[in-house]
């Protein structure tokens, strides 16, 4: 029964995050989906007066996590390194609900590692969150270009093990204006809900300090206050943000460049058979000092990324519109398929500097200098990943006076499944803002500009894509 | 499973391609001793170098076409899978795999020979799995386990077919041990020398079956071609192992008839260069498979090419003449094949020779006016 009722969502501006990653990424990319596990029971009564409950189980994905060096988690068989695991996603271990797997020009299908990889995995987040293993899941993404580079091709499906079996999961787009699901709570209409955490989120002090009267100022007027408050707190926190992810940046870049050089070394002495396993500890060690420290860094500024995914989300909002309704036709697909032209300038940048660069050498040059290039759009992602993570947050806060919309046939943590669903709510960044009531914030700082850059193109797409 | 539409690359990433090297290099592999082939190459990250292959790997005379992946961007990593039998290993304990494929668990980029271990060893599972899937079919089981504990055979490839559904044909691949060491002049090939009995059951209940023996190529060389080869009946009342006695006896008789036929073949080569050493062109001093000669005829030479076959001398010897002067077309020259001479194999060699000797010169006077009139023919 709960088999059949068993799907993923996503908000429009999470799936986009995962496929700009995706692009980002010169070659392979793995990483993880954040999210929670949610239970509803619906029940209806049938002609003959029984009640009947039906169970659904939503894999809510809310950010994506990219792992920089997956080499660093696992082993080259896919013994995953627990210890490694837990420093790299720290207080997001409990959010993570799946994993995925990005590789260029290849069909989704599960390798050999992938499936060792999800086992594991689903038995080790599983165990932390105290989700079922069976609602784990695994998304393969590719991408692929037109042999003259003018259709750029997205693919992805998500899987979830079975028994032996790999099947496929159907994966819904979250749109902000369908409000047809909205009993189910998992659209862009927030749904109170019970936190973990009873601190306060970001939006939520907004508005308590904003004292708003919904019954006197009218709707405009409030919302304009809102976006107010919102953009002051963003302007405070835009500097620091940008330093640090500058500093991720850099760290990044270094890593790169010590693993190219040990790549060089490796296929210059391949059959010297120089030891070079001890420098690679040392580097290995230096970058998990690295990223710990970035992981500090980045979860520190979690207050500032929330803050800007308030730009990100207004920008999104239009775009995030029109392709649901696009998704929205075939909600059931497992696979679906969507072209886009999206970041097309970037992809080109990419794979002209790949065709640039025919032997060892140039490979190195060629990340530093996308690094350069992608310092800004690094601070982007930051930004976008982090305020992810509070989608849910900003749906459950608003809707305080909403309860009559999702009251009938929900509920939450049936007796059955109520240790093994009960959420893993963030305990962290319990800041957010009001999104949908913000409309058309226009913010002054060059981060902005560029943001709007990046989804102007994605907009056209989608319209085109349409039709 | 890769793109087809990618471009197919040449080169392979530096670091990788000793590893590839060492593996198509290797040509023994499995029980029918072939090599793993590369099918196609493409690159991780849209590169020139290719990190990814396909591979298509010899067991039981099928082809298993398996994708590895190896990251560019990650050099210590080790490569990724995919196989064309996707219930293969789709449900392992990593632990326990990694006691199976320690090669891949404890992967050495350094080691030119850590690719060509991954995959014996991966090949080996993939054996292990497939007789984990005999288990089901009793019947063939039982012959299985009779086979394997018997010392009739050296080697043992099972596969089930089709792939991940209810199999329908079983094909057993057997290395069968054969005394070569008595067949001669075998170049340094032989050590790699095998006979092999595929048998394939299918049907209800297994009952039909259908044996198929190969020699490997050298082998094929020296004891003809498998084609032609008449095996014994397979009732599908006798075990295997049954069979694979009378397929060895077979083989042995097949083995001595070639040693004869050599011998005999040696003898009429030796009496040839007695009789006509002064005219011979060229012979073939290890198979005896065949010897030329000039012959002349009121100043009229003509090349007699005497080919002996695999039967002989129960086969006629296939004679040819060739012409010196004339060309039938560009670079080939004229020829005729000689069917009708006095031949009887139970004649002494000497004799056959000297009777054969008497026909030709009758022969090549009507070859002569032949050749004449064809290459007038195509000149006008």
């Amino acid at each position: 029964m709960a088999d059949s009722d068993f799907l993923i969502t996503i908000s429009g501006p999470a799936l986009s995050l995962l496929f700009y990653e995706n692009v980002r990424s010169t070659g392979d990319q793995m990483g993880f989906l954040l999210g929670e596990t949610v239970e509803f029971v619906i029940k209806s009564y049938s002609d003959l007066d029984n009640q009947v409950e039906t169970v659904k189980i939503y894999n809510n994905i809310e950010a994506v996590v990219t792992c920089p060096l997956p080499d660093s988690l696992h082993n080259s068989i896919g013994k995953i390194n627990k210890e490694k695991l837990k420093d790299f996603l720290r207080d997001t271990s409990k959010q993570v609900i799946g994993w995925f797997r990005f590789r260029r020009n290849v069909g989704l299908v599960p390798t050999f590692r992938d499936k060792l990889l999800h086992k594991q995995f689903a038995s080790h987040f599983c165990s932390e969150n105290g989700s079922k293993e069976e609602f784990f899941v695994t998304c393969l993404l590719s991408s692929s270009t037109s042999s003259e580079k003018g259709t750029y091709k997205f693919k992805h499906v998500f899987l979830r093990q079975n028994r032996e079996i790999f099947e496929p999961v159907p994966l819904r787009i979250s749109n902000l204006g369908s409000n047809s699901f909205a009993q189910e709570g998992l659209d862009y209409k927030p749904t109170p809900t019970k936190k973990s955490s009873d601190a306060p989120d970001v939006f939520t002090s907004f508005i308590e300090s904003l004292n708003l009267d919904l019954t006197k100022t009218s709707a405009v007027e409030s919302a304009i206050a809102i976006q107010k408050a919102a953009e002051e707190h963003l302007s405070q926190l835009i500097p620091d943000l940008c330093k640090s992810d500058l500093e991720v940046a850099e760290l990044e870049r270094q890593i790169k460049e010590f693993m190219l050089n040990k790549k060089k070394k490796v296929s210059d002495n391949s059959k010297k058979k120089i030891q070079i396993t001890q420098s690679c500890e040392i580097e290995k060690d230096e970058f998990a000092d690295g990223r710990q420290k970035s992981g500090k860094i980045s979860l520190s500024k979690s207050e500032s990324s929330d803050d800007t995914y308030q730009e990100f989300r207004t920008n999104k909002d239009h775009s995030t519109a029109i392709s649901q309704t696009m998704a929205a036709h075939k909600p059931k697909n497992s696979a679906t398929y969507i072209d886009k032209n999206i970041d097309q300038n970037k992809t080109r940048r990419s794979s002209t500097n790949i065709a640039n660069s025919p032997s060892q050498e140039p490979p190195s040059t060629n990340s530093i200098s996308e690094m350069k290039v992608n310092i800004t759009e690094n601070v982007l992602s930051r930004n976008r990943r982090f305020s992810n993570m509070d989608s849910e947050i900003v749906k459950e806060s608003i809707c305080k006076g909403e309860t009559n919309v999702c009251g009938v046939g929900r509920g939450r943590g049936k007796s059955t499944h109520d240790n093994s669903l009960k959420k893993a709510r963030r305990t962290s960044g319990p800041e957010s803002f009001e999104a949908n009531s913000v409309q058309n914030a226009s913010f002054q700082t060059s981060y902005n500009q560029v943001t709007k850059k990046k989804v102007d193109p994605v907009r056209k797409s989608d319209a085109t894509d349409n039709h | 499973m890769l793109n087809q539409q990618c471009a197919v690359l040449t080169a392979i990433d530096s670091y990788i391609e000793p590893l590839i090297n060492r593996v198509l290099s290797t040509d023994k592999f499995g029980v029918c001793c072939e090599t793993i082939k590369i099918d196609s190459m493409s690159s991780s990250c849209g590169g020139v170098q290719g990190d990814r292959f396909k591979l298509s790997i010899p067991y039981a005379r099928q082809n298993l076409t398996w994708n590895i992946f190896f990251d560019s961007q990650c050099p210590e990593m080790g490569p990724d899978f995919i196989f064309n039998d996707n219930t293969f290993l789709a449900d392992m304990d990593v632990d326990a795999l990694s006691t199976k494929v320690p090669s891949l668990a404890n992967w050495n980029p350094n080691d030119e020979n850590a690719l060509l271990n991954v995959l014996k060893e991966l090949l080996s599972c993939y054996k292990q799995y497939q007789i984990q899937l005999l288990q089901k079919q009793t019947r063939l089981q039982l012959q299985y386990n009779m086979l394997i504990s018997s010392a009739e055979v050296e080697d043992v490839e099972v596969i089930l077919l089709p792939f991940s559904s209810k199999p329908t044909e079983v094909r057993f691949l057997i290395s069968l041990s054969v005394d070569l060491s008595q067949l001669q002049n075998r170049t340094s090939k032989s050590e790699s020398d095998i006979v092999m009995l595929l048998v394939t059951y299918c049907g209800v209940d297994w009952n039909r079956i259908t044996p198929q023996l190969h020699f490997s190529k050298s082998l094929e060389e020296t004891l003809g071609g498998t084609g032609e080869l008449r095996l014994p009946q397979f009732p599908s009342d006798t075990s295997l192992v049954q069979y694979i006695l009378k397929i060895k006896k077979y083989v042995a008789g097949k083995v001595n008839s070639a040693i004869q036929s050599l011998e005999k073949r040696r003898d009429y080569i030796a009496a040839f260069l007695c009789i006509n050493h002064l005219c011979i062109l060229e012979y073939d001093t290890i198979n005896c498979k065949y010897v030329s000669c000039i012959l002349c005829e009121d100043d009229f030479y003509v090349v007699m090419h005497i080919q002996l076959p695999l039967g002989f001398p129960r086969e006629a010897p296939i004679v040819e003449f060739k012409s010196v002067y004339h060309m039938s077309s560009e670079h080939v020259p004229y020829s005729e094949k000689i069917k009708h001479y006095p031949y009887d194999f139970k004649w002494p060699p000497h004799y056959m020779i000297r009777e054969l000797y008497k026909a030709m010169y009758q022969q090549i006077k009507i070859f002569k006016l032949n050749s004449i009139k064809n290459c007038s023919e195509n000149h006008s």
